[in-house]
């Protein structure tokens, strides 16, 4: 192949796929952005004077940890929203001609191109926030301002290398699941419906003990060197905790709205929390509630998928007249939406019966009608 | 040599536990030769599906041997098949798999984009095909713009802008109206006339009636055949609703 070839073919994907990849792109230079404000404050010479400074700046190199955790989930999860939709992509890719290490070279591309543009946007203005953290930071500890704007390069450093091993594991996970998936696969995967989540009393349980635990923690240490020790380590067991409590609550309280009847073909929407996408989609985050049964123009492309619900099919076949009935008194949400003729089709191809629900900005809070 | 030599293929699925065997294709032999158009019909679960992804190199049959230009597909190597496809096969598919972010355009260039051909070359290719195939005014347009009948010309722009050896047809006319299948149907027709060897999937009896040979599998195996001879049309669909007909009631093997 041509030299430079990937780079185009990487650099028009990710053109032609504006609306995906903008809402990624801002989420990593958020995160970038955040953490090295975080590890500016915590290794700031200035701060570092100041009274107490000190042992600010030991705790937040805690922290930072904590917050350096949670970038590489966070970006895996809004990563993985945007594998699922290009997936089909690749499928085509392959059947049209290209090898599946030559898509991977073009991955590669992507996944550099990505990188370059989010650690640099985030770190400008990171540095520029910077400032403005460094302030209030003064002013928690009642010092004295100055007017100096300057940058400290161990922040950079961890910075980078951080957001580099991330991006690397992120590019890993893709080429892992490209080669693992055959053609066929990839290329169905836009239809494939999901698996149906289980509601797993184990997790849930874990969940509870490991809640319980951090708390008991918290409670019982009194000597506060040692709290500093297992502080962080009770942090981290409340946030996999509350993960796993979420994902098996959520998924039984979904259910149980659906055994009722009335829920389920009525017109009003219960819905909070944020909307994470396809309800199936609960690794990283929380369920959608939101049940209006609707479809979506399976095939009209992405600029069409609007916000929806999500029903499974349990008490009625959705063919039957029953069911068809309810959902064709529905109002549709959004002007944009264009049903096209296939959502028969696709109600009767879905192999649970389910009406996937696809959304356009996963992860950002919507309010729901 | 015929173009496509497929003999003795087998292909048996497992389910993940090792627990039920699915025999998709049973004993499946045919030939197809060169400038020939040939049709596939059987009901579902025949395994039409299965027979055209092993013959598009992307699925591995459990047995026999399927020779295209005499090259032994289950010998190539797995870096080179998706290369060793596109240069040799052309695929439509009835779902029009068309990439909703790119122009039609861009699709029909697609193959030849990840041959990394030059621009020029690809523009003088596209224009007689897009001319054949009428749809030179609506290339600039993006697919959920255009019909589905325009969608399934701009695939199979794209099926052919490579030269393929054969052109492999999955249902093309599956999710199209009437008035857009004939004109499907004809294009194939002409295409076919001026020497290009089709290969179509189908379980419509009026697109089996354009082909020039109707090959018939049941239960994963080839249960007969029809030669289009001196038909017409309506004679050949006549002949293939019978056959159908004696598929479904049970009738003894010919």
């Amino acid at each position: 192949m041509k030299k430079g070839f990937y780079l185009k073919l990487a650099w028009t994907g990710i053109r032609k796929n504006k609306k995906l990849y903008l809402p990624y792109l801002l989420t990593c230079i958020g995160m970038v952005m955040m953490f090295y404000i975080v590890s500016f404050l915590s290794t700031s010479q200035v701060l570092r004077e100041m009274k107490g400074g000190d042992t600010m700046q030991s705790m937040l190199m805690l922290g930072y940890q904590v917050i350096g955790v949670f970038a590489l989930i966070f970006l895996f999860y809004t990563n993985s929203f945007l594998i699922r939709r290009r997936k089909t992509e690749f499928g085509l890719y392959n059947i049209l001609g290209m090898g599946k290490r030559n898509l991977a070279r073009v991955l590669l591309w992507e996944s550099l191109i990505i990188t370059v543009i989010s650690l640099a946007a985030g770190l400008l203005s990171g540095m520029i926030l910077s400032k403005f953290a460094e302030l209030g930071m003064v002013n928690i500890l009642q010092g004295d301002t100055t007017f100096s704007f300057h940058i400290e390069p161990i922040a950079i450093i961890q910075t980078l290398i951080l957001f580099a091993v991330i991006f690397t594991l992120i590019l890993l996970n893709t080429l892992r699941q490209i080669h693992l998936t055959n053609p066929i696969q990839l290329l169905h995967s836009e239809n494939a419906g999901e698996k149906p989540p289980k509601a797993n009393w184990f997790f849930a349980l874990v969940g509870v003990f490991l809640l319980g635990c951090a708390y008991y923690l918290a409670v019982t240490i009194e000597n506060p060197v040692v709290a500093l020790l297992w502080f962080f380590v009770a942090v981290i067991m409340v946030i996999v905790a509350t993960y796993l409590l979420f994902i098996s609550g959520s998924v039984t309280i979904c259910r149980m709205l659906q055994e009722e009847k009335e829920v389920l073909l009525s017109n009003k929407p219960f819905c909070f929390g944020f909307f994470h996408g396809i309800p199936y989609e609960k690794e990283w985050g929380g369920a959608c509630f939101h049940l209006h049964p609707l479809y979506d123009g399976i095939g009209d492309g992405i600029q069409h998928r609007v916000p929806l619900c999500w029903i499974r099919r349990q008490l009625a076949h959705p063919l039957s007249t029953e069911y068809q009935s309810g959902h064709q008194g529905q109002q549709f949400i959004s002007p944009g939406f264009r049903p096209n003729g296939y959502g028969e089709r696709a109600v009767g191809r879905n192999r649970v019966g389910q009406w996937t629900a696809t959304f356009q900005y996963p992860g950002l809070p919507v309010g729901c009608l | 040599m015929s173009i496509l030599e497929v003999s003795g293929l087998k292909k048996i699925y497992t389910t993940r536990f090792g627990g039920n065997k699915v025999e998709a294709l049973k004993n499946v032999s045919f030939r197809v030769e060169e400038g020939e158009y040939v049709a596939i019909m059987g009901e579902s679960g025949s395994g039409k599906t299965t027979l055209l992804n092993i013959l598009a190199a992307l699925d591995r049959p459990t047995g026999g041997t399927v020779l295209l230009d005499g090259k032994d597909l289950s010998k190539i190597k797995e870096s080179n098949i998706s290369t060793f496809r596109r240069d040799h096969l052309g695929f439509v598919f009835q779902d029009f798999n068309l990439l909703d972010t790119f122009s039609l355009e861009d699709n029909i260039y697609l193959p030849l984009v990840l041959a990394g051909k030059a621009y020029p070359e690809m523009k003088q290719r596209i224009t007689p095909i897009a001319q054949q195939l009428g749809i030179t005014d609506i290339l600039k347009k993006y697919p959920y713009e255009v019909s589905g009948g325009q969608k399934q010309r701009a695939a199979v722009a794209r099926a052919l802008i490579t030269n393929p050896r054969l052109v492999l047809a999955d249902e093309p006319t599956g999710a199209l109206d009437s008035k857009a299948t004939d004109e499907l149907l004809q294009l194939f027709r002409e295409i076919n006339q001026r020497g290009q060897t089709i290969l179509m999937v189908t379980h419509s009896v009026k697109a089996a009636s354009h082909a020039g040979r109707v090959l018939f599998i049941k239960d994963g195996e080839v249960f007969h055949q029809i030669y289009r001879g001196n038909s017409t049309n309506e004679q050949l669909y006549q002949k293939v609703s019978d056959t159908l007909t004696m598929l479904a009631t049970g009738g003894e093997k010919r």
